[in-house]
């Protein structure tokens, strides 16, 4: 905004050129022009950090990361929602196990059953 | 108010850590005794997984909890030569999603449990060419949510409660709903509404005696026999040196984090007797995880009293699910899952 504002205030300091106060015009111009160059940089600069940024998301987007089995489960565990329940159930048995009859059925958050 | 002297009974009973002894205890038996098995040769092989033994006159019928094909088998008894197979695994409406126990009668009354279908089976076989025919099925009352063990008493059936709210439920001989009693006896956990991993962790076994009036119930985690008797309508409660069932929740699910306690229970004329296990899930857990394949099955026989008295310890040579209790000639027939000769006596 404020670089239009300057380039605005160029055109009209350009309008006083033929003016009395000539030389205090081209000092204007000149100390306009200047701060133009300089905003042009910095806009040269936000340019090559959006177009950094840009390259860099493509890169990301093109390669995804490969997750380990731990965070994959993880994942699953936490995507499976609230109504699924978080338990394994293991082998052939007779306790009772999602309908099913295993050896044991087990939380595998529960530290009793990590080594 | 109400909900105030709620919260302040829930502190003061989280504050005391332990809860003081509710219900007797036994710690030992009066009388230990070592019995050794002596195997039933049978004529197939047929079995993956035998869970449940009955003799009849000269009829014994075993179901397989896991067999690929039929979950019930009948044999001729003592010769154990095999007769017919029955209750197809499937998913067809003429099949069984699922088989539980079942209570063998007669020939002619042959009652299974369906828990998937939550459905009771009468079946007859034909004393001549050993015909098997569906008599009836009894879908059962959805309300019970779902039905692991049965008994008839008169012609009702009674089904252990699967949410926690009581302790049975009661239904008439179409399965309807009559009415729910009893409480799950825990001395640790009150029964909230949604108490259903409480009723998880307290399944049990169940057997009637319509000569006594006694009803035995075993949990299969932990160690608590309950002696109903239906006559005089007493009910006893006994923990033993095991307690009552250890589990965690998670997610609404009851998790066994204590000992694999009964299996299998039966009501004779004189006593209870009541396969234990003892194994703790810990250590089932290390088998599991080292690829260790333990022996499945309780290597022990309690006999108790019916009114829950303990009597006698029969420490077992083998590892046995389901029993048969012959008092008349002292033999008690077993299932072994760990073993190609898995129909075994003991001498008692």
């Amino acid at each position: 905004m404020s670089f239009f504002m300057s380039l605005n205030l160029s055109l009209k300091s350009q309008r006083f050129c033929y003016s009395p106060y000539f030389v205090n015009c081209i000092f204007e111009s000149v100390n306009l022009f200047v701060k133009y160059y300089m905003m042009r940089k910095t806009l040269k600069k936000i340019m090559l950090v959006v177009i950094a940024a840009t390259i860099i998301s493509v890169i990301n987007f093109e390669n995804p990361k490969q997750f380990s089995s731990l965070t994959l489960n993880n994942i699953e565990a936490l995507a499976s929602g609230e109504g699924e329940p978080n338990i394994y159930c293991i082998g052939t048995g007779s306790i009772d196990c999602e309908g099913r009859k295993v050896l044991t059925k087990y939380n595998p958050l529960s530290l009793d059953y990590t080594e | 108010m109400k909900l105030l002297s709620f919260i302040l009974f829930i502190t003061m009973m989280s504050c005391t850590g332990k809860f003081s002894a509710v219900f007797p205890r036994y710690c030992e038996f009066p009388a230990n005794k070592n019995l050794s098995a002596k195997e039933l040769s049978l004529d197939t092989a047929l079995f993956r997984y035998p869970f449940r033994i009955t003799i009849k006159d000269s009829f014994a019928l075993i179901m397989d909890l896991h067999n690929a094909n039929n979950y019930f088998h009948l044999f001729h008894y003592p010769k154990m030569n095999h007769i017919v197979s029955f209750g197809h695994r499937g998913d067809s409406p003429e099949d069984m999603l699922s088989a539980e126990t079942f209570e063998f009668q007669s020939l002619d009354s042959i009652w299974t449990l369906d828990a998937d279908k939550m459905q009771i089976t009468r079946w007859k076989i034909t004393n001549q060419n050993y015909l098997v025919t569906k008599e009836e099925s009894i879908n059962l009352d959805m309300r019970m949510i779902r039905a692991l063990d049965f008994d008839r008493i008169n012609s009702d059936f009674i089904i252990p409660d699967y949410l926690g709210e009581n302790r049975f439920n009661r239904t008439d001989c179409t399965g309807n709903l009559l009415r729910s009693e009893g409480k799950i006896p825990s001395e640790q956990f009150i029964a909230l509404n949604s108490s259903s991993a409480l009723a998880q962790a307290w399944r049990s076994f169940i057997d009637y005696n319509p000569d006594n009036g006694v009803l035995a119930i075993v949990t299969q985690l932990g160690e608590v026999l309950e002696v109903y008797n239906m006559i005089d309508m007493t009910h006893k409660v006994i923990y033993g040196p095991n307690g009552e069932p250890d589990f965690e929740i998670s997610d609404g699910n009851g998790i066994p984090t204590g000992i694999m306690g009964f299996s299998d229970v039966e009501v004779t004329d004189k006593y209870i007797y009541a396969v234990f296990h003892g194994l703790s899930f810990l250590e089932i857990a290390k088998q599991v995880r080292k690829g260790i394949k333990g022996q499945d099955g309780g290597k022990y026989i309690y006999v108790f009293s019916l009114t829950g008295e303990p009597v006698c310890c029969y420490t077992l040579d083998r590892y046995i699910y389901g029993i048969d209790v012959n008092e008349e000639k002292g033999i008690i027939t077993a299932v072994d899952v760990n073993s190609d000769e898995p129909i075994v006596e003991f001498k008692i």
